[in-house]
């Protein structure tokens, strides 16, 4: 098409204000963040402080929490410092100890204890068991005992030996003697002082021999009875000895016992303890008897040797596993788990290699972190726990069965035989908070049903704050805070007023400000740098630039590349003339936290068809879903826009061009279907324009991301091309509260040389592009002559008209041939 | 024997079988470890260990049993069993020599012999400090320690020896005097005097005892006699540990004494 017919100039564009929406830093009240005091550390985050304040007071079960947003927004600390506060106002939970089972040694028993008891009872039946090591070989070594103990042995000695020597008595008055041989004793007639010889024995007449016979089995059956009752009589000797220490230790025992039970008195889970304590002492007094000149405590008399650092008083400890000093800090406990494995949230139980196998017992219960924070909180990354083998499935079960119980690991996967503990449950009360993402929360929603069942509460953080005079006070106080937490420099009201326009800009709406505070610290910890670098007491502006410009340019590699690649012609982008079928399209590129914006020629080329639009991006599929959404979209716009009485005989095709990656959204949709119009009505596009915005089936053109980099990333290029004063781009309307151009742009718009034009239709687009009026269909049903659209409409009215010639010309092809 | 106590203590342990030698064995290695700490010096340790005659002839008669120290009865070993038996109690009682003898500079020997068992181990004894004869327990119970007290004035070791035991085993020392009041011997640690008229008495009150050793000085009395100590050995039914057996007459030549001696007094 010719110059001729474009009457329609290139419209102004938006003014500067509303390209950029500056904070004006006189406005901010404060010279400096160090003259600002602030209480919050959040803003703007109301609905995510109650909810995690009503978690951490409300009584109930299943009230845990799962704080979500994106990372930076100051979650961590915020669910730290609410439950610090309520915190205060919970009573300190009991301390917890695993003690011996006496009875069944696998299954050690957990009791409760007031707060800070548990050490104390440590501590105390160490010094037990070490008083009793002193005390029990003492006692035994006395002669008090030693006499008891003669006089008993001395019994059963005669218990023994008098049967035996009566026996020998009456062996000796029937003239039988007994000898021993290898296997034991044989009784003999005696026969001249000395025992019978077999010679003799023959030389015996028949009821000699049978009388001697008979009476030496008389006195063998007497001999057997006798040494029969040798193990009865042995096992009353033992019972007698037991009964003897038992009676000895008990003294001491129980007298030691009851000193540490009147130092814990009134509370009856110990003093029942103590009794199984004492009762397992006395029977076990040898305990503390074996192999005491074993060992040696080098320089240090035996007096105050360890005792109870030997395994063989194990049996006697106390393993705390979670103690809270109840007086000093009177306060539900607060435990942040940054390991949540399976182990460290139930604890585990280890073991020691005896005998080349592996032993345990309760004093190798590890606590966990469901024992420290129970009674209180318990905080965990989410992705963490859902990282970790069982972790999840058990942090599930110990809430739902409001006890904790150690399962190992290996046991679970049955992979290890060894002897393990049953040890009690500990009943388990507690908050779990879990701080992660929403599409991980979202994730959960859906795939576990338990989820909602058990964490009932959420805490979504805002992402954005609206801008306002309120608002922008606060953000400088949040400011100021975190400056005074990070120890920085004081900012200045210039570097707090470019901050906000970072954060607006980070917010992608010029509107609102974003709470990614973690974001902007980052900004402020660089900014503070090169203050004190340049030796100034104070961040300002001109440091809060300099810290944004130099993470861009540290991110700048790839986009520095693409953008040589089209100034030197690589890629293919034309900023100035016209073109059918052919405009300028942007796209926005993510690398890292990091986005620019890039322009991409998108062209469309029409024939007679059957009604086909082809996305080529979509056949090779290099397409995303949404793209292809757009191209739909394009096709029914043209079909109940254009020629509405006729077939849509249209076959057209749209292409990126140079795209050898993925296309994915539908931002592109308004720029492919301007290129589709071009390329039917056959008008000339300017190329000095670029565009963004996706498109209904009305034709109205819709909002669309990354708005502010699409129109640098064309600005950028266009200026190093040269800017002519005839660029610039085109954005949905509803895109103008989203911008926050950089400086330079806007200060090329101030001078005419880009403009930024909105648009609400894709005829106020295609008119400003092609310089032609859109037109609007007449109440005869037609559009203007020699509008945009009227030119469309007459090309697929042709289009459909050749197609019907085509069709009846085979038609009666067909019917000559068949005639 | 009862000179000042020398530097090597010579223990010998008689008995018939290794049930009997047994707990012999673990008075001797009281003795070995007591003396060696108490005298600085190492002890040499024998074994003899005696086929009875009276046995071999008694299992030869016809339905003989033995009961063994548990009252289990059962058939008597034939002859050849006896021998078998005796082999192998020979190997243990080896070995177990051995092992006492393991402490450092301990030297070992071991003999076997036939006849009767007070006869021999108190010939082969001539050349030794301490002569044990072993008695199998019956029972576990822990009996006193019993030294018939020598009648004269310059037999103490006996009780020093019976001491030592008690003190090793942890037991009372009972000290019997036959015939009358000691004769101006000093008492030694915890001990209990029995007096008794006579041999007769004295061995009527042992086999009522509950005895885990009893110690005898034959230089010095009250027993002399071989009989004398096959009575108390029957009557104790516990080991009975001998000194003085030296000063027996020699009842073989020189050269055929076990273990066989120099003219110096060293093994050889």
């Amino acid at each position: 098409m010719n110059k001729r017919q474009s009457t329609i100039e290139i419209p102004a564009g938006l003014p500067t204000q509303a390209l950029r929406n500056e904070c004006d830093a006189q406005a901010m009240g404060f010279d400096s963040t160090s003259e600002l005091v602030s209480d919050s550390a959040l803003i703007g985050q109301e609905r995510a402080i109650d909810a995690i304040t009503l978690s951490a007071r409300i009584g109930h079960k299943d009230f845990n929490l799962y704080v979500l947003g994106r990372e930076g927004m100051g979650r961590h600390r915020a669910v730290a410092s609410l439950l610090k506060a309520a915190a205060k106002h919970r009573p300190t939970p009991s301390d917890w100890v695993y003690v011996n089972n006496f009875d069944a040694g696998h299954k050690p028993h957990a009791i409760p204890q007031p707060p800070g008891v548990a050490t104390r009872l440590r501590t105390a039946m160490q010094e037990l068991v070490n008083d009793l090591a002193v005390d029990i070989p003492a006692l035994f070594e006395s002669e008090d005992y030693q006499t008891q103990r003669r006089a008993i042995e001395q019994e059963f000695g005669e218990r023994h030996e008098v049967p035996l020597a009566e026996f020998a008595d009456q062996a000796k008055a029937q003239d039988v003697t007994l000898l021993r041989t290898p296997t034991g004793f044989m009784l003999a007639a005696v026969v001249d002082g000395k025992p019978i010889t077999p010679d003799q024995y023959e030389a015996m007449d028949a009821d000699t021999r049978q009388q001697i016979d008979r009476k030496i089995e008389t006195l063998q059956e007497q001999l057997a009875g006798i040494l029969r009752q040798g193990p009865q009589l042995e096992k009353e000797h033992r019972q007698r000895l037991e009964e003897l220490h038992a009676s000895m230790a008990e003294r001491v025992v129980s007298l030691r016992v009851g000193d540490v039970a009147r130092s814990f008195d009134g509370l009856p889970a110990i003093a029942a303890y103590l009794e199984e304590v004492r009762r397992d002492m006395i029977s076990n007094a040898e305990l503390f008897l074996e192999n005491r000149n074993d060992h040696k405590t080098g320089p240090f008399p035996e007096a105050i040797r360890k005792y109870h650092r030997e395994r063989r008083f194990d049996r006697y400890a106390v393993n705390v596993m979670v103690s809270h000093d109840g007086v000093r800090a009177p306060h539900a406990p607060i435990v942040r788990e940054d390991l949540p494995s399976l182990n460290n949230l139930t604890g585990r139980i280890e073991y020691f290699a005896e005998m080349g196998t592996l032993a345990t017992n309760f004093t190798l219960i590890k606590p966990g972190a469901l024992h420290r924070a129970n009674g209180g909180y318990l905080v965990l990354d989410a992705r963490r726990v859902l990282t970790e083998p069982f972790a999840w499935d058990t942090l599930k079960r110990c809430l739902q069965a409001g006890e904790i119980t150690i399962t190992s690991l290996a046991e679970r996967l049955n992979i290890t035989s060894t002897i393990s503990l049953e040890p009690d449950p500990i009943p388990l009360n507690l908050r779990v908070v879990l701080i992660g993402d929403r599409r991980l929360h979202m994730l959960l929603t859906m795939l576990d049903p338990e989820f909602c069942e058990l964490f009932k509460l959420q805490a979504d953080f805002e992402d954005a704050l609206p801008r306002s005079a309120k608002t922008t006070r606060q953000f400088a106080q949040m400011i100021g805070k975190q400056a005074l937490r990070d120890d920085l420099l004081p900012m200045g009201a210039d570097a707090v007023a470019a901050l906000l326009d970072h954060a607006v800009r980070l917010a992608d709406d010029a509107k609102k400000f974003t709470l990614e505070l973690g974001s902007l610290a980052d900004v402020m910890r660089e900014a503070d740098h090169y203050a004190r670098h340049d030796g100034q007491k104070r961040i300002a502006r001109v440091d809060i630039e300099r810290a944004v410009a130099e993470a861009d340019r540290r991110a700048a590699r790839i986009k520095d590349r693409m953008q040589e690649a089209v100034t030197r012609k690589t890629l293919l982008i034309d900023t100035a003339g016209h073109a059918v079928g052919q405009v300028n399209g942007l796209s926005v590129i993510g690398v890292g936290t990091q986005r620019f914006g890039r322009p991409s020629r998108i062209t469309a080329r029409a024939r007679m068809g059957t009604g086909k639009l082809v996305d080529i991006e979509r056949e090779v599929e290099l397409g995303g879903p949404l793209h292809s959404k757009g191209v739909l979209i394009l096709g029914g716009y043209l079909a109940t826009t254009y020629a509405l009485d006729v077939p849509m005989s249209l076959h057209a095709s749209i292409v990126f061009e140079q795209s050898y990656s993925g296309v994915e959204g539908d931002s592109a949709s308004s720029a492919e279907l301007y290129a589709l119009l071009s390329a039917l009505s056959g008008l000339p596009i300017r190329q000095g324009l670029a565009v963004t915005g996706s498109v209904n089936q009305m034709g109205e053109v819709q909002a669309i991301g990354g708005v502010n980099e699409k129109i640098e990333g064309f600005f950028d290029t266009c200026k190093a091309r040269r800017l002519t004063g005839q660029q610039g781009v085109l954005i949905p309307a509803s895109n103008v509260d989203h911008l926050m151009l950089r400086a330079d742009v806007v200060a090329a718009s101030r001078g005419q040389e880009f403009r930024v034009i909105p648009i609400r239709t894709i005829d106020e687009g295609i008119e400003i592009l092609t310089g032609r009026p859109a037109g609007r269909r007449g109440r005869n049903g037609r559009f203007p002559k020699d509008s945009v659209n009227a030119l469309v409409e007459a090309r697929l009215r042709a289009f459909a008209q050749t197609r019907r010639a085509f069709a009846d010309t085979e038609h009666h092809g067909d019917e000559d041939r068949e005639t | 024997m009862t000179d000042p106590a020398p530097t090597v203590t010579r223990i010998l342990v008689g008995a018939t079988s290794y049930a009997d030698a047994a707990s012999a064995l673990h008075i001797a290695r009281r003795l070995v470890q007591a003396r060696n700490v108490a005298m600085g010096g190492t002890g040499n340790l024998g074994g003899l260990l005696v086929q009875q005659n009276e046995v071999i002839a008694i299992c030869g008669l016809p339905n003989r049993f033995v009961v063994s120290a548990s009252g289990a009865v059962a058939m008597a070993p034939t002859l050849g069993q006896v021998r078998r038996l005796l082999a192998a109690d020979a190997r243990a009682f080896r070995e177990r020599l051995a092992e006492i003898a393991g402490s450092p500079g301990a030297g070992w020997s071991f003999e076997q012999q036939i006849g009767d068992l007070v006869d021999r181990a108190v010939e082969a004894a001539r050349t030794w400090d301490v002569l044990i004869f072993g008695y199998r327990r019956v029972h576990a119970v822990p009996g006193q320690v019993l030294v018939l007290r020598p009648d004269r004035p310059d037999g103490a070791a006996a009780m020093r020896l019976g001491a030592t035991l008690a003190h090793d085993l942890r037991t009372d020392l009972v000290a019997i005097d036959v015939g009358g009041a000691p004769r101006g011997q000093a008492e030694v640690g915890h001990q209990t005097t029995l007096r008794v008229r006579d041999f007769e008495t004295a061995l009527a009150r042992i086999t009522r005892t509950n005895v885990q050793a009893v110690v005898v000085d034959l230089a010095h009395g009250p027993l002399r006699t071989h009989d004398d100590l096959r009575q108390l050995i029957e009557a104790a039914r516990c080991p009975v540990v001998v000194l003085g057996a030296a000063s027996e007459r020699p009842a073989l030549p020189f050269d055929t004494l076990f273990p066989p001696v120099t003219p110096r007094g060293a093994v050889r």
